[in-house]
C-alpha cells in the first residue's frame, strides 16, 4: 500500500555536480540528443547505448525488435525482480527535421539561455536521460521497489514499438504495479489524453484532357470537397461541443495532413490522397465520428462522381487508432505522482502518449509526467529549460527516495 | 493508296517509335525527320533550347522566294505515367481499324503524313513552297515553338498560311481557347497537430480554394457567357495537381496546387482571375492572418497561351474547307500552337488534322485509319494546288 504517502516529504536532496551547476543529467542528455533517431532510421545505436549503460551497473536489458531487426524496444528492471515496482517510460524516436530551419545542428545538444536546443530535447529524450542519470544513485542506496524502465521506438509514427513491447510486459509474472509515462507535460501530473484515428483516404476519379473537364471526374477537386466538409465539422466541434474542460483543447479536433494528387496540368486528375486524423476526447467513440465522414462521401459526394464515371469514388484505408487514456482521479499512482511532482492538481492533454496502451492493454494504472513543454514539440529549434531539467530531476530525486525506503504490496 | 492501307502508316509507326515524352529528349527524332529531309535534297533549320535536349525543326520544300504554306506540328506527347495501357505505348499496334500508340491521335500521325507526302511534292515540282514547322515542348505550354517563331519572325520570307494539324476529324477549325495556368502557393503555420486549433493549415485552405474553383466552373457553366460554336461553349477552368503537408502530426506549412482557366479568346480570363485573386486576398486570408501574419497565398503565372480567332471569310479558311471538302468549320477548347501563329507570327492559321481529342492524353490513345485516309486525302489535294495543277 502506498500510505506511505501519507507522511510528511523528505528533505529534498538536491544533487548537484561537484565542479559546475549543471543538471547530472545533462551528459546523458547530450548523449542521447546525439543519435539521430529520426522514426524511419535505426534506434539500435542509442538502445546499444542503453543497455551498454545499464550492464556495466549490473543491469539486465530486454530487448524487443521490430521485424526487420532494425529498431528495438528496451526494457529493465532496477532492483527486485520478485515484486512490482514503478514503471518509467518514454519514447527513443524523434520526428523528422525535414524541412524545418534550425539554427544550431538538429542532433547536437547546444545549451545557451537557460535552455538545451536540439530535436528530442523536450520530445522525450530529456526524461529518459533523467532516469538513466538515478540509476547509479538507486542502486547505491538500494531499493526495496524496483524501477522498470521501458523504452520505445517509432511512437512517433504509430505507437509501433509500445504494442510489441506491452504484448510482452502483460503476460509477465511480475508486471509493473504503475506507470509513468515521461512525455512534455512541464512536470503537470495528466491522467487523461485523447485518442487518435487515422486514415488515408484516396479519391478515384476519371481522366480526361483537360479541356474536356465535364468528361472527366476530378479527383482533385471532389478531395477538396471532402476536405471542406471535415474542416467544417472540426469547425462545429469546436463551436459547439462536446466539451471536456480538463483537456488544454477541450474538444475533438480533426485536420487533414498529407495530400498529393493530378499528374501533369492539362490532364483531369484521375488520383489524389490525402491523410487525416481525428484526435477525440478520451470518452467519445472515434469510429463513430469517423463514421460520419465516411457517409458524407458516400451520400453526398460520390453518386455526383458516379454520374460521370461509374469507378469513381472514394477509398478509405483506416490505420490502428492510438488509444485514449482515461485513469480514474482516485487511482493510487495519481496521488503519487502528485507527490513527486509537487503538485496538487491533475489535468488532460490533446497530444496522444502510450500512457493509454499501458492502461488499456496491459492494465496498469498510468498517468503521464515529464519534463519540457509540448509547445517547443515538433518543431524547429526544439529546447528544454534547464530549470524544467531541474524541476525533472528534483521528481526523480524524490521517487528514488520512496523506493529505496517503501516497498509495494501487491499488484496495484 | 496500293493495298488498301493508308501511305503513311510506315512513317506513323517509326514517329511513335521514338518516345518523346515532353520531359524526355525530341533529338532522336529530329535527327531522323532531319536526315530524312536531307536525303531529299531538303534542308532543316533546328532551333534548340537551352540545354540542347530538344529542338524545332523548320524546312521548306520548294521555291524559297516566295511565301508558302506551313503545315506545322507538335513532336512531344503526354506522360504514359500510371496509365493503364493494353499494348506498349510506343510501338503501334493496328487493331480493327485503329492505331493504337502514345502520339497516335495527339499528333504524330499528322507529321508521319506531311513525311509521307514530302517526295511527292518535290517530284510533282511545288509552284508555292511548303514549310513544315515540327515543334517541342508544346505539351507544357508551346514552348518550343515560341523559339521557332522567333526565328520565322526573322526571315526574309515568311508562310502566308498555316495549317496545324491537331487532331480535328479532319475538321477546320477557326477558333480555340487561350489557356493560362497558375501555380498557387500556400503557406500555414505549422504546429503539432494536437493543437491543430492555432495553426493554420494550408492543404486545408488550398482545399477551399479549390473548392471556390470548382464553383466558379460550375457558374461560368450555367451561365456562361457561351460560344456556341465551340463544343465545350463556355470558359473553364480546373486544377490538375496538388501536393502539400508532411507529417500527419504536424499542421501542414506549405501546400501547392496548380490550375488552368481555358478561356474564349473574345472574352479574355483576366477577370476571372482577378476574381479567385479577391476571394484569396479578402475571404481566405483574413481568416488565416487572424492566427499568424506570415501565412497566406502566392500566385506564380506557370504558362499563357493565346486563343485563336479567325473570321470564317479569311482565305486560309476556305482554302482549308476546299482541301477538307467539307464546307462546316469548328472551334475547340483545346489549346495548339495556332493561336501563337495567328498572335506573334501574324500568319493566319487554321486547325485541321486526323484523329479525335477525346483519344488525346488517355491510356490506348488510337486514331482511326478512316481519318489518316481522310489526311492524305487532304493532301492530295494540297499537292494538287502547290504543285499548280
Amino acid at each position: 500500500m502506498l500510505s506511505s504517502l501519507a507522511s510528511p516529504g523528505r528533505p529534498l536532496q538536491r544533487r548537484r555536480n561537484a565542479v559546475t551547476d549543471d543538471p547530472i543529467s545533462l551528459p546523458i542528455i547530450e548523449k542521447l540528443i546525439g543519435f539521430d533517431t529520426t522514426s524511419r532510421e535505426s534506434n539500435l545505436d542509442l538502445i546499444d547505448y542503453v543497455k551498454g549503460y545499464l550492464a556495466d551497473l549490473g543491469v539486465d536489458s530486454l530487448l524487443v525488435h521490430d521485424d526487420d531487426r532494425r529498431k528495438a524496444n528496451l526494457y529493465a528492471t532496477v532492483g527486485p525482480k520478485d515484486r512490482p515496482g514503478i514503471c518509467l517510460s518514454g519514447h527513443t524516436d524523434v520526428v523528422p527535421v525535414d524541412g524545418q530551419a534550425w539554427d544550431t545542428a538538429p542532433f547536437k545538444a547546444v545549451v545557451r539561455d537557460g535552455k538545451i536546443f536540439g530535436r528530442g530535447t523536450a520530445d522525450m529524450k530529456s526524461f529518459i536521460a533523467i532516469a538513466l542519470a538515478f540509476v547509479p544513485r538507486l542502486l547505491d542506496r538500494g531499493l526495496k521497489t524496483p524501477v522498470h524502465l521501458a523504452f520505445s521506438y517509432d511512437e512517433e509514427v504509430g505507437h509501433l514499438g509500445a504494442k510489441r513491447l506491452i504484448e510482452i510486459v502483460k503476460d509477465m509474472p511480475v508486471k509493473p504495479a504503475m506507470c509513468i509515462v515521461g512525455e512534455p507535460t512541464s512536470l503537470g501530473v495528466i491522467i487523461g489524453h485523447k485518442g487518435k484515428k487515422k486514415v488515408r483516404i484516396h479519391v478515384r476519379g476519371h481522366e480526361a484532357h483537360s479541356s474536356l473537364t465535364h468528361e472527366g471526374v476530378n479527383a482533385i477537386e471532389y478531395a477538396a470537397r471532402l476536405i471542406a466538409f471535415i474542416q467544417e465539422t472540426a469547425r462545429g466541434w469546436q463551436k459547439d461541443g462536446p466539451f471536456d474542460d480538463e483537456c488544454d483543447v477541450p474538444f475533438t479536433t480533426m485536420q487533414v495532413g498529407m495530400i498529393k494528387g493530378g499528374t501533369a496540368p492539362n490532364i483531369v486528375p484521375q488520383s489524389c490522397v490525402f491523410d487525416m486524423e481525428i484526435r477525440h476526447l478520451p470518452n467519445v467513440d472515434p469510429e463513430a465520428l469517423f463514421d460520419g465522414i465516411r457517409r458524407h462521401a458516400r451520400d453526398a459526394i460520390e453518386p455526383e462522381m458516379k454520374a460521370v464515371a461509374p469507378d469513381a469514388g472514394f477509398d478509405f484505408e483506416e490505420s490502428p487508432s492510438n488509444l485514449a487514456l482515461n485513469t480514474d482521479p482516485e487511482e493510487a499512482v495519481v496521488a503519487f505522482v502528485k507527490r513527486l511532482a509537487g503538485q496538487n492538481r491533475h489535468g488532460k492533454v490533446g497530444f496522444g502518449t502510450e500512457a493509454g496502451l499501458f492502461q488499456q492493454r496491459a492494465g496498469i494504472p498510468t498517468v503521464v509526467c515529464g519534463p519540457g513543454d509540448i509547445a517547443q514539440a515538433h518543431k524547429p529549434n526544439e529546447f528544454i529549460t534547464l530549470d524544467q531539467v531541474r524541476k525533472g530531476e528534483a521528481f526523480m530525486a524524490r521517487l528514488a527516495d520512496y523506493v529505496v525506503s517503501e516497498q509495494l504490496a501487491g499488484a496495484a | 493508296m496500293s493495298d488498301g492501307k493508308p501511305a503513311s502508316l510506315d512513317w506513323i509507326g517509326t514517329l511513335i517509335g521514338f518516345d518523346t515524352t515532353s520531359r524526355d529528349s525530341n533529338l532522336d527524332l529530329i535527327n531522323h525527320v532531319k536526315d530524312y529531309l536531307a536525303g531529299l535534297g531538303v534542308a532543316s533549320t533546328l532551333t534548340f533550347d537551352d540545354d540542347k535536349r530538344k529542338a524545332n525543326l523548320y524546312a521548306t520544300l520548294g521555291p524559297t522566294d516566295r511565301p508558302g504554306i506551313l503545315l506545322s506540328g507538335h513532336t512531344d506527347v503526354v506522360p504514359v505515367d500510371g496509365q493503364d495501357w493494353s499494348s506498349d505505348p510506343f510501338r503501334v499496334v493496328a487493331k480493327n481499324g485503329r492505331l493504337y500508340g502514345r502520339g497516335t491521335c495527339d499528333m504524330k500521325s499528322f507529321i508521319a503524313v506531311c513525311l509521307t507526302f514530302a517526295p511527292k511534292f518535290l517530284e510533282r515540282g511545288l509552284e508555292t513552297p511548303i514549310h513544315f514547322a515540327f515543334s517541342y515542348d508544346e505539351e507544357v505550354g508551346c514552348v518550343g515553338v515560341r523559339r521557332l517563331i522567333a526565328m520565322v519572325n526573322g526571315l526574309g520570307i515568311k508562310p502566308k498560311m498555316c495549317i496545324v494539324g491537331e487532331p480535328t476529324n479532319m475538321q477546320v477549325t477557326i477558333g480555340h481557347k487561350g489557356k493560362h495556368s497558375y501555380r498557387a502557393r500556400v503557406r500555414g503555420y505549422e504546429a503539432h497537430s494536437s493543437l491543430a486549433p492555432i495553426g493554420v493549415n494550408a492543404v486545408e485552405y488550398a482545399a477551399e480554394a479549390v473548392a471556390y474553383l470548382k464553383g466558379m466552373a460550375r457558374r461560368i457553366a450555367q451561365e456562361g457567357p457561351f460560344d456556341t460554336l465551340y463544343d465545350v461553349p463556355h470558359t473553364t477552368v480546373h486544377t490538375g495537381t496538388i501536393r502539400g503537408g508532411t507529417a500527419l502530426n504536424i499542421v501542414p506549412k506549405d501546400c501547392t496546387f496548380d490550375f488552368e482557366f481555358r478561356y474564349l479568346p473574345e472574352i479574355g480570363h483576366e477577370g476571372y482571375f482577378s476574381e479567385i485573386e479577391t476571394y484569396l486576398r479578402e475571404t481566405l486570408e483574413p481568416q488565416m492572418h487572424a492566427l499568424d501574419p506570415a501565412t497566406g497565398f502566392t500566385i506564380e503565372e506557370l504558362s499563357s497561351i493565346p486563343g485563336l480567332s479567325m473570321d470564317p471569310g479569311e482565305e486560309v479558311v476556305t482554302f482549308a474547307k476546299s482541301l477538307a471538302g467539307r464546307n462546316d468549320h469548328a472551334k475547340v477548347a483545346f489549346g495548339t500552337e495556332a493561336g501563337l501563329f495567328q498572335q506573334r507570327a501574324g500568319i493566319p492559321t487554321v486547325v485541321c488534322g486526323p484523329g479525335s481529342v477525346d483519344q488525346a492524353h488517355k491510356p490506348n490513345e488510337f486514331v482511326s485509319l478512316e481519318q489518316i485516309e481522310k489526311c492524305e486525302q487532304f493532301m492530295e489535294k494540297l499537292l494538287d494546288h502547290v504543285s499548280g495543277r
